[in-house]
């Protein structure tokens, strides 16, 4: 005790010197964080922002060389008249309904090929584990044509029976990336749990449904909103099984073709730019509402998300 | 692949200690592994293994869509030799996504390593911070990511054609106006190009490194703090921890971004050779030489990854 109030007194320039200077550079980290931080939030926000100020402007607000970001004549129009041009609700419905669908069936089917591959050793489960990585490496390309044309066969084209084939089996795109991380979430969990439900007499499968799946609902929700978000701006797979079924990401892929229609009427240069102005606003308001969806029900999830991205230790 | 090594050892001591039927009752309970992947083996067989012979016999004949199915014409070598000798697009475009996966790779792994060292550690509003950052991961997939190139896009095509009267507007929305009012004046313009360039090409690779990031800060936490306790009482600076642990105990998680970046951004529709071949299997004309186009593709990533892996797995530790 008594060194220690001694200390400080005899070396005092000297430590306080050393403690300024630890100051100075934990301060400078700090700020250079802060501005980081601050920066990529900006540059991530400011599209949004963007759009979100302009949805809310009248067409005129935007050739007013005084209006910078809040408009002017505020007004909600735009979105009424963006949500009756996309058809806003027949394409949500149908998006959610498809979205849920998918997601359901691949953070179910994920979670328990996952769980397969993380807690038991069977014979030949690195040949087949290369096979989950194979899926991820595979460009979907060279597989399209003929998952095309064999569904086709098949008469299921037009129909939810390939998405609900694909998901279902955990090979619809991407699903390797999601049994990897099941099987990761799965490998972190302590070999005991295992070992004492043995005892108590529960089987491997009574261990996975009432020990096991209660544990995994982070990675479950994780894998849920990563097909769903996934899903929901996915148009390949939509155009080619599903070609008449109107999703918003399809709406959106043909905005600009559709807007284009709109403006064919016009003629001279000033209703030329009133056009484009016009398209722009619709744009962004109809992007907008595509995205709010997404956004709320990242919202809701997002603790899940973090926990998950906290506990999945993942290892080449 | 590498973390089986606490698992294996564990089934080792059970086979030595316990009597023989004990690991035949491991046996038995690690037979049921099956079951839990039979999905996936049966979804890989039927929509994975199949259609990928089928691609690579498509890809040497020519496809005609009739009304039951489809008929082949064999061409032999010719849809390779097309794409190979004749069809001078196709050597540029392998050529330009080379080009751009080297550069995504270059600039997305350092960044998303620098972003999740930077969220991993405590600070004031890091929830927030952390939320925004995922946030393109979840808002700009697909279809919605190439919504705002479309329209920054249009903008480029507006200054020009409607210029006078739409200049206003283009002025108050673009990015670019940010930086002239920023530096206007005391810079010269080839230089204002260049920092509105890299300006609007930061928000890509933002876009382009969600993932990257949640993955490094997966691993980042699963860095024990014990070792950095101790190495601080033998008096390591920050600067030393980060290259003595945090670097190499990282090495995996950089491995498998690396891979992550390299697939991502070969398989990216923005790439000229993926946005060819899609439009060929969208319009559905040229199956043949697409699928061969999506062969040697497919075969040119194998060897890059392949290369990738040789080259660092030996270097990358693994704290097993």
């Amino acid at each position: 005790m008594n060194s220690a109030m001694n200390a400080p007194r005899i070396h005092n320039p000297k430590l306080r010197r050393l403690l300024s200077k630890k100051n100075v550079t934990r301060l400078l980290i700090a700020l250079f964080r802060t501005v980081f931080i601050i920066g990529i939030c900006f540059t991530i926000l400011y599209p949004l922002l963007n759009k979100i100020s302009m949805s809310f402007m009248d067409e005129t607000d935007l050739y007013d060389r005084t209006v910078k970001a809040i408009a002017k004549n505020f007004t909600p129009q735009n979105y009424l008249e963006a949500m009756k041009f996309i058809d806003y609700g027949e394409i949500l419905l149908n998006t959610v309904i498809l979205c849920t669908l998918v997601s359901v069936l691949q953070a179910a089917s994920c979670t328990v090929v996952g769980y397969g591959f993380a807690r038991f050793r069977f014979r030949g489960r690195g040949i087949f584990f290369a096979l989950v990585i194979l899926c991820m490496v595979v460009p979907t390309q060279v597989i399209l044509t003929p998952q095309y044309l064999n569904f086709k066969a098949m008469n299921m084209l037009g129909s939810f029976a390939p998405f609900v084939s694909l998901g279902l089996t955990a090979v619809a795109p991407r699903c390797g990336l999601y049994i990897f991380l099941a099987r990761q979430f799965f490998r972190g969990m302590p070999k005991e749990i295992d070992e004492a439900a043995a005892i108590d007499g529960a089987g491997p499968y009574k261990t996975f449904t009432s020990i096991m799946l209660k544990s995994a609902i982070p990675i479950m929700v994780t894998i849920f909103l990563f097909s769903f978000v996934w899903q929901w701006g996915e148009n390949t797979y939509t155009n080619l099984f599903y070609s008449n079924f109107q999703t918003i990401a399809k709406t959106l892929d043909n905005i600009g073709y559709s807007l284009a229609d709109i403006q064919l009427g016009g003629g001279s240069v000033v209703s030329l730019a009133a056009q484009m102005a016009y398209q722009s606003i619709m744009r962004a308001t109809s992007t907008l509402l595509a995205i709010i969806p997404l956004l709320i029900i990242y919202v809701f999830c997002q603790r899940f998300f973090i926990q998950s991205v906290e506990r999945t230790g993942i290892v080449g | 692949m590498a973390a089986c090594g606490g698992e294996i050892r564990m089934q080792r001591k059970v086979k030595s200690k316990g009597p023989a039927y004990k690991s035949s009752l491991m046996q038995r309970r690690n037979r049921t592994g099956y079951v839990f992947i039979t999905p996936f083996l049966i979804g890989f067989a039927l929509f994975m293994f199949i259609p990928m012979i089928q691609s690579f016999i498509f890809s040497f004949n020519d496809i005609k869509i009739v009304e039951e199915g489809y008929t082949l014409i064999p061409k032999g070598l010719y849809n390779y030799k097309n794409i190979l000798m004749i069809d001078t697009r196709f050597r540029q475009n392998i050529v330009t996504s080379f080009g751009l996966t080297i550069r995504d790779t270059l600039v997305v792994v350092p960044f998303s390593f620098f972003a999740a060292l930077i969220l991993s550690k405590e600070f004031k509003g890091r929830t927030i911070a952390r939320a925004v950052f995922f946030l393109p991961v979840i808002v700009s997939t697909g279809v919605l990511a190439t919504i705002g190139m479309k329209d920054s896009v249009m903008m480029m095509m507006m200054s020009r054609d409607a210029a006078s009267a739409a200049n206003s507007m283009q002025d108050s929305f673009s990015a670019s106006s940010l930086v002239n009012l920023l530096f206007s004046g005391s810079l010269p313009i080839s230089m204002l190009e260049t920092i509105s360039q890299a300006t609007s090409g930061i928000y890509e690779y933002i876009i382009k490194s969600g993932i990257q990031i949640i993955i490094f800060i997966g691993g980042l936490n699963t860095i024990s703090p014990s070792l950095y306790e101790s190495s601080n009482i033998e008096g390591a600076t920050a600067w030393v921890n980060f290259w003595k642990i945090t670097f190499p105990m990282c090495g995996p998680y950089i491995l498998l971004n690396l891979v992550y970046t390299i697939i991502d951004s070969f398989t990216n529709l923005s790439n000229p050779l993926i946005s060819r071949i899609r439009n060929d299997l969208m319009g559905l004309k040229n199956f043949g030489i697409a699928s061969a186009a999506a062969w040697i593709y497919f075969i040119a990533i194998f060897i890059v990854l392949g290369i990738v892996f040789a080259v660092l797995q030996r270097r990358v530790f693994y704290h097993e």
